[in-house]
């Protein structure tokens, strides 16, 4: 009797918090990353439909071959600004908390009409891109194993082509509203805490026997 | 015979009369090409400004106005210099084009010269705005610009579908106009729609006490909302001092619901 009521209460307790989480994600609403080109830097905003600003969320930056040529996180206004590491096109991917995502692309002809790519080191840039490395390195860190180089671009670009489906159907499915992750964080909470009720009873029942073992 | 003349006579008359105090119905027009602006689309839009019976089509001429500009992010922005003449059916109108830079919701606003209508024997100051929603940012649009009247709108004023609710609050000064008269007006763009008899032409509703109105548009398009209040004898015609009608006039655009 006590253990069903328990179980029971537990359920409740659970399925009132994974509702509370869900009303947290859904209030948020779709997400935006915005970019534009002034002065050879591509600046990017990004935010929630609400106005409130996408903060440390990482933003992705990729060729048009699908590499990943830069990484970075947005401040505290939302904010993250790079100098274009290659020619454009360039599309931005935006990974918001919570299974957010947005994303934009950044024309070749926006790059050079906000007179973008400056021609300095040229030669560093291109290997940057080359290697498909996420930051800059320095020019002592380029003497690395061509190998090495060439395994990571490779695996890379068949990582991103086989991925390319499976990341399109998340950012569909994350636009509309709750996504898989979202669904399974919702279930590990009302698992979770089932659980905790299960162990708290079970430390309740141990007790009992305890006393009833005396 | 003669008495069904003279009926024959009065009826036209009355008809004249009712007919002109319907058809004047003026308002200032500011229509963008479009209100929503993604970054897929076009990132621009082409500004429409006249001075109109919007539903029946009648323009007026409409003088550089005294203020044009953009208020985003909590500041205004002067267009008056990108103004350029356009000539509409005969009358002077205005044209412009602006493209967004940054996300957010862009208020487009319009001081116009005091137009003087001799039918009304009073002048017309209708200050007017519409939003513009740019790049997935729904913020501003509730703000006020802090025009001389203005309506600022409590349903934002972009994204509704035909049949939807607007609501807004008409100030004065910054201050709410208690009962306020508003006329409300389709724009009758391609002119394929009638009245079926004057009333229809101009709807007429009031404020409450708050100075809050409501208004449920039936129809697709642009409808214009136009507060009016009495400005007192500020200007002279011909040396005689005149009242002048004050508008806050806000233009909404309405969109019949899409099938997959």
């Amino acid at each position: 009797m006590l253990r069903t009521s328990l179980l029971i209460t537990s359920i409740i307790i659970a399925i009132f918090i994974s509702i509370f989480c869900f009303c947290e994600t859904s209030f948020a609403h779709k997400v935006t990353i915005f970019a534009y080109v002034e002065a050879g830097k591509v600046y990017t905003e990004s935010y929630y439909v609400d106005g409130t600003k996408c903060k440390n969320s990482e933003v992705e930056v990729y060729n048009k071959d699908g590499q990943k040529v830069l990484t970075g996180k947005t401040d505290e206004k939302g904010e993250f600004n790079f100098v274009p590491p290659c020619e454009g096109p360039l599309k931005i991917v935006l990974n918001a908390s919570m299974g957010h995502r947005a994303e934009t692309v950044v024309s070749k002809q926006d790059l050079a009409e906000g007179n973008a790519a400056p021609k300095t080191q040229p030669e560093t840039r291109a290997k940057n891109v080359a290697s498909g490395r996420h930051t800059y390195t320095s020019p002592e860190k380029k003497e690395m194993s061509i190998t090495r180089h060439e395994l990571e671009k490779v695996l890379n670009e068949t990582l991103d082509k086989k991925l390319h489906p499976i990341m399109k159907l998340l950012a569909e499915s994350r636009q509309h509203g709750v996504s898989a992750k979202d669904v399974f964080a919702g279930l590990g909470y009302i698992f979770g805490i089932m659980g905790i009720g299960i162990y708290l009873k079970d430390i309740k029942k141990q007790g009992k026997n305890r006393e009833n073992d005396k | 015979m003669k008495k069904s003349s003279i009926a024959i006579a009065a009826t036209l008359i009355t008809i004249l009369v009712l007919g002109i105090s319907q058809a004047f119905a003026h308002f200032q027009m500011i229509i963008p090409s479009q209100n929503i602006v993604t970054q897929e689309g076009k990132r621009s839009v082409k500004l429409d400004i006249r001075f109109t019976h919007p539903f029946e089509g009648h323009m007026m001429n409409m003088e550089k106005p005294d203020e044009f500009g953009v208020f985003f992010r909590g500041k205004k922005h002067d267009l008056r210099n990108t103004l350029t003449p356009a000539k509409i059916d005969g009358k002077q109108a205005w044209k412009t084009s602006y493209t967004f830079k940054r996300p957010g919701d862009y208020i487009f606003y319009v001081s116009p010269k005091a137009y003087w209508e001799p039918a009304e024997d009073k002048f017309i100051i209708h200050y007017t705005k519409t939003v513009v929603d740019a790049y997935g940012l729904e913020e501003g649009w509730d703000e006020e610009v802090g025009l001389k009247t203005e309506i600022i709108p409590l349903v934002r004023p972009y994204g509704i579908y035909t049949g939807q609710l607007f609501r807004g609050i008409v100030k004065l000064d910054g201050k709410p106009v208690p009962y306020a008269e508003i006329e409300v007006e389709w724009y009758n763009a391609a002119n394929k729609y009638k009245a079926p008899s004057p009333p229809y032409v101009t709807h007429v509703i009031k404020a409450d006490k708050n100075g809050v109105f409501s208004f449920a548009m039936p129809k697709e398009g642009w409808w214009g909302f136009a507060a009016l209040s009495d400005g007192g004898k500020i200007l002279k015609y011909k040396g005689e001092p005149k009242d002048v009608e004050l508008g806050a006039v806000f233009w909404v655009y309405v969109h019949d619901m899409v099938q997959k």
